[in-house]
């Protein structure tokens, strides 16, 4: 073992710059691997950081919005035996909404806290100065500090209200945020007793065990509590799912960099087998076995791998020490708020792997190399053309065909989903099948050319091409995987980027919206802010209450629409949605259309309704029509309904409001009690103002009435997606690029390989009349040859296995990357060029005589 | 016609203590159409006279012409297009292009120097045909024997018609009788179309072929040797001067 592990390091030592340039480019893959790792790790542990200290570190806050109910203490124990809940912490506002009742309107909010860690994650527990308070104790805001010139340490008489006034100690004061102005905060058990509120609490903040288990535990909740608010905290998910959206696309791609990696061992391992086969057969010839023979590839592999390990950690910790500010300011974090975060367990796990897919890579050569007769070896007369067996040409011709057949017959006719993924991965597995009959095709092509376009240069290159087969391939196929992740990885990430897109503008149409963060048919928020918002001149505004399910109880028979399922007097119905809108009537572009009747809200009287046009083709409703409905849950649960019936007054054009009744919030409130706003969309006319407007907006919801809305600005949303999607094509195009030069570099190795095999046969070209330029140019022909064909082909096959990947999606096909698949076409002789210019270089200044000699 | 003069060549290896001569002080002029030999054993320098002839190598001092022209005068683009015109090589190993056929190994050198592929197709044709091989214009150099190849390289030799052909041990790969056949191939070409042919040998045998022998020893041509027309009487005289040779040796 140790006499193979000596001519194995002895080896590679002789060939020392091949060997060197093949631990560059596999170490580059490890360099990504690491990096990737280190940079998303500390990206995301200061991202939770950041978002902690913005929003607070729990997951939900359940309980009531109001001081006329309350969790208990049985209903708390209840809630904190649920599965996943990992800690609560309760909080207690005695006087919810009673504060004009109670005089307490010039005081601040009182709420109470318990002095535990998951309380201090509450926005509301910001301590400039002083402490927590203890009984009879308060934090009071740093305004109202202020402005009753009061400091840590002072007493102050307050209301307790049914009980008499306390007089309480200040013990610190809160930060100076606005949102903390309003609240005053004590201790909370002393708050419950002095308020008498014994074994109440208001809301419980709950931390989850992950993140994930969240709608479960939502639905668990609710199930034993149906009555209560939960606060689901949307806002801290979506700016989680910003950095953990990003996770899965970099280990997809490390996927790409192994096989990437695995490949570039393969053909160095090649390259060497076949400089030494005199070498190998020397050993052969003397007795050393085929298993030895392995070995020592083997050993080769390893040396290799472990050199090119170590390398590509120590640069990829270095080079995310150096990157990680300008990684962290791409994601949108300020300099200060990154640091640096070594996951070990990923990198020694990725280490680990890339170390196996390397072993295993090395078996390929290695197990070739055994199959080496001593004798052939011995006179170098291996194959001149490493022709495919016309098996696999048959093969590789059948399923390239059947594939784009497959493809067709898909798309025009059956368009199965699972067929696209299907036939995609055929015809990726097929390119590679394929490879060396590109190859043979491409310069049988060139053979059928008239003689008077032959060139001398292009004879040469292209059939030195078909010499060098195997290891073309090898250095095509990863030129065909970074390609292809480049083209597939584009179309699928604009393609998603389209459809959040369309789905946001489809969501929110409007400009601003401002949203109940409560469900559509549950309590919103107050007409009050519909009144403050009209009065800003520079908006154009529309407002929808709550909704009301339904189930109509006359639908015509003849209707092509309704639900099978549901189910009166053995009638299908219809379910249906009725909400009041504001009059007039608009959408994002402006005055919706009438198809008929009026839309005028006084038309519509005490039980005038609209529809859309959709829906009244589909349930056959037409203007005059009796609809009767009843409650949705009762009628579906059979229990005794209350029939009312509506007047269809209007029709309109609007493709949103499929299956929903429209009309006027007074009908909402008599007929069914509605009272409150679900959403308001806002369009301003005035762009120029928008950020003065915004923040007018912004001022008004800071109002606690106004506490359960959530603002949606369309073009800040649509500026996110445009941003979660640049970071994402940009790691993509970092990892497609590493692929590439690593594709390079195997060329050049492969390039300089082959010079050396045929060093004599190129003196000999110098000998009989070619020019060093002629030389220069054969050399670089072949290596631009290789990867102009292998761009071509790759570009076409990405874009048409891209496409379905789309299809399989459902999604259609809008964005076909045009200039990318342009530039990759252009830049694939480059490619070629840059990577054999070194060796060509060298051979055309080496003395012909001495190479003749070789 | 004279047609190659060389005159006072020396090519020197190595620094100061570790010198070598390769060639030392040579003198030599080839008329056209001369059939030359040269001889010699391993180490004399017989090969490092021919590179230096054609160009593929440059003497430490001396001058070489040809036709009257100076080769070091020369530029390597100039050389290059010299030797494609002027020039035709055959080598002991062949040195055939692998992943090309005949024909195409044939026309290389008149297409690397951008004549019309079908006027030099045609000639090719020919060629092969009269070094007895038309009927493996399509082979690949694998497929063929080392006569067959020889006899290709012979054919791409000629098919620029060059002024002369240096041939370094062209029958070294072949055995007797093949060797033989080879050689009166070259001998013909030498005699009938006028090609000044110079060749490198260790063979007596090979060498008697040729009209003149220089024989080499340590950089030096050491005897010289105009051959009757008697092949028996050839051999033997190149027989006395190798063993006076060899006696100088010891």
């Amino acid at each position: 073992m140790k006499v193979l592990f000596k001519i194995a390091l002895n080896s590679l030592a002789v060939r020392k710059n091949r060997t060197i340039f093949a631990i560059i480019g596999i170490s580059m893959g490890i360099v990504l691997l690491v990096s990737s790792q280190i940079l998303i790790t500390s990206v995301e542990e200061s991202h939770s950081d950041s978002i902690r200290e913005q929003y607070g570190d729990y997951d939900l806050v359940v309980g009531y919005q109001n001081s006329n109910q309350f969790l208990s203490t049985q209903d708390i124990e209840q809630i904190k035996n649920i599965n996943h809940i990992m800690d609560t912490s309760p909080f207690l506002y005695p006087y919810l909404s009673k504060e004009v009742e109670m005089q307490l309107s010039d005081y601040p909010s009182y709420v109470g806290f318990k002095d535990e860690k998951l309380a201090y994650e509450y926005p509301l527990i910001k301590i400039a100065e002083g402490n927590f308070p203890k009984e009879k104790e308060v934090l009071i805001p740093a305004s109202f500090a202020k402005s009753k010139q009061l400091e840590v340490g002072s007493y102050i008489e307050w209301p307790f209200p049914p009980n008499r006034t306390q007089k309480i100690k200040i013990s610190g004061i809160l930060d100076t945020d606005q949102r903390l102005n309003h609240v005053a905060v004590f201790q909370y058990n002393w708050l419950q007793g002095i308020t008498n509120n014994n074994n109440n609490t208001t809301a419980l903040l709950i931390k989850l065990d992950s993140p994930t288990n969240k709608d479960d535990v939502v639905k668990a909740i609710k199930e034993k509590f149906p009555d209560t608010f939960i606060d689901k905290r949307k806002e801290l998910d979506k700016e989680r799912e910003n950095i953990g959206g990003l996770k899965p696309i970099i280990q997809g791609l490390s996927i790409a960099v192994f096989i990437a990696s695995g490949l570039i061992v393969i053909s160095t391992l090649q390259m060497s087998i076949q400089e030494k086969q005199h070498e190998l057969a020397t050993l052969r010839l003397v007795a050393i076995d085929r298993k030895q023979i392995f070995l020592l590839i083997l050993i080769e592999g390893c040396i290799i791998g472990v050199f090119s390990l170590l390398l590509g950690l120590m640069a990829g910790i270095i080079s995310s020490m150096l990157l990680l500010e300008l990684v962290g300011h791409l994601m949108g974090l300020a300099a200060t708020d990154v640091t640096l975060s070594l996951p070990w367990i990923n990198i020694i796990l990725g280490i680990t792997a890339a170390f196996l897919i390397l072993i295993i890579s090395s078996c390929v050569p290695a197990y070739q190399a055994t199959k080496l007769s001593p004798l052939v070896a011995y006179h170098q007369s291996t194959s001149v053309h490493q022709a495919p067996t016309k098996k696999r040409a048959i093969i590789s011709s059948i399923l390239s065909l059947s594939t784009i057949s497959l493809f067709l017959a898909n798309y025009l006719y059956f368009e199965e989903k699972i067929l696209y993924v299907m036939i995609a991965l055929l015809l990726f597995c097929s390119l590679f099948i394929s490879i060396p009959l590109i190859f043979i095709i491409s310069t049988s092509f060139y053979n059928c050319l008239p003689k008077q376009l032959y060139s001398p240069e292009w004879m040469l290159a292209s059939r030195n091409t078909l010499r060098q087969m195997r290891r073309n391939s090898q250095i095509a196929s990863i030129l065909i995987v970074g390609i292809h992740v480049l083209i597939i990885g584009n179309i699928i990430l604009n393609s998603l980027k389209e459809g959040e897109e369309t789905f946001l503008k489809e969501q929110y149409p409007f400009d601003l919206s401002i949203i109940s963060l409560n469900p559509t048919e549950e309590n919103g928020f107050s007409p009050k802010l519909f009144s403050q918002l009209q009065q800003i001149k520079e908006l154009e505004n529309i407002y929808f209450t709550n909704l009301v399910l339904l189930s109509t109880l006359n639908l015509p028979i003849h209707a092509s629409g309704g639900n099978p399922e549901l189910l009166v007097n053995e009638e299908k119905q219809a379910m249906l949605g009725i909400q009041g809108i504001s009059f007039p009537i608009i959408n994002e572009q402006g005055t919706v259309k009438v198809v008929d009747g009026t839309i005028n809200e006084e038309d519509l009287g005490q039980n005038g309704v609209i529809l859309n046009e959709k829906t009244s083709k589909q349930l056959g409703y037409q203007i005059g029509d009796e609809i009767e409905i009843g409650q949705f849950d009762d009628v579906i649960s059979g229990k005794k309904y209350e029939a009312k019936t509506f007047i269809l007054k209007g029709i309109i054009k609007d493709e949103k409001l499929d299956y929903t009744l429209l009309t006027t919030a007074d009908i909402m409130s008599q007929q069914f009690g509605i009272n409150s706003l679900y959403k308001i969309q806002i369009n301003i006319n005035n762009p120029e103002k928008s950020s003065e407007i915004k923040a007018n907006i912004n001022k008004l919801l800071n109002d606690s009435a106004y506490s359960t809305t959530i603002l949606y600005d369309q073009k800040q949303e649509l500026d996110k997606i445009e941003k979660q999607s640049k970071q994402r094509l940009l790691i993509l195009s970092v990892t497609v690029f590493l692929i590439i030069i690593m594709a390079g570099i195997g060329l050049m190795n492969n390039t300089a390989s082959s010079i050396r095999e045929r060093i004599s046969e190129l003196a000999m070209l110098r000998a009989l009349g070619s020019s060093k330029g002629q030389l220069m140019r054969i050399l670089l022909l072949e290596g631009s040859f290789i990867t102009s064909l292998v761009g071509i082909i790759s570009t076409l096959t990405a874009t048409l296995i891209g496409c379905m990947f789309i299809l399989a999606l459902g999604s259609p096909v809008t964005s076909i990357p045009i200039k990318l698949i342009i530039s990759l076409i252009v830049a694939s002789p480059l490619l070629g060029l840059l990577s054999v210019f070194t060796p060509a270089l060298w051979i055309t200044r080496q003395n012909i005589t001495q190479m003749l000699t070789k | 016609m004279e047609i190659l003069n060389v005159k006072n060549i020396t090519k020197v290896y190595g620094q100061e203590q570790n010198k070598t001569f390769a060639l030392n002080n040579i003198n030599l002029t080839v008329q056209k159409g001369e059939f030359i030999s040269i001889m010699g054993t391993s180490g004399s320098g017989k090969s490092t006279l021919l590179n230096v002839i054609s160009g593929l190598d440059v003497p430490s001092s001396g001058e070489v012409y040809i036709k009257g022209k100076q080769l070091s005068s020369l530029s390597d683009k100039e050389l290059t297009n010299f030797r494609r015109h002027h020039i035709g090589f055959i080598f002991q190993f062949f040195n055939l292009i692998p992943v090309l056929s005949t024909l195409e190994n044939v026309t290389l050198p008149a297409i690397l120097a951008g004549k019309n592929p079908e006027i030099v197709e045609k000639k090719a044709q020919d060629l092969l045909k009269l070094v007895g091989i038309g009927h493996l214009s399509h082979s690949k150099p694998s497929e063929m024997s080392g006569g067959q190849q020889q006899r290709v390289s012979i054919a791409r030799a000629l098919l620029n018609e060059p002024e002369f052909i240096l041939a370094d041990e062209p029958t070294g790969s072949l055995d007797s009788k093949t060797s033989k056949e080879i050689l009166c191939i070259l001998k013909n070409f030498c005699e009938h179309m006028n090609h000044t042919l110079i060749m490198v040998t260790h063979d007596a045998h090979v060498a008697s072929y040729a009209h003149r022998v220089l024989f080499m020893h340590d950089g030096k041509i050491v005897d010289e040797l105009s051959l009757s027309t008697c092949e028996h009487d050839r051999q033997k005289n190149i027989f006395d001067i190798i063993s006076r040779i060899e006696g100088l040796k010891q």
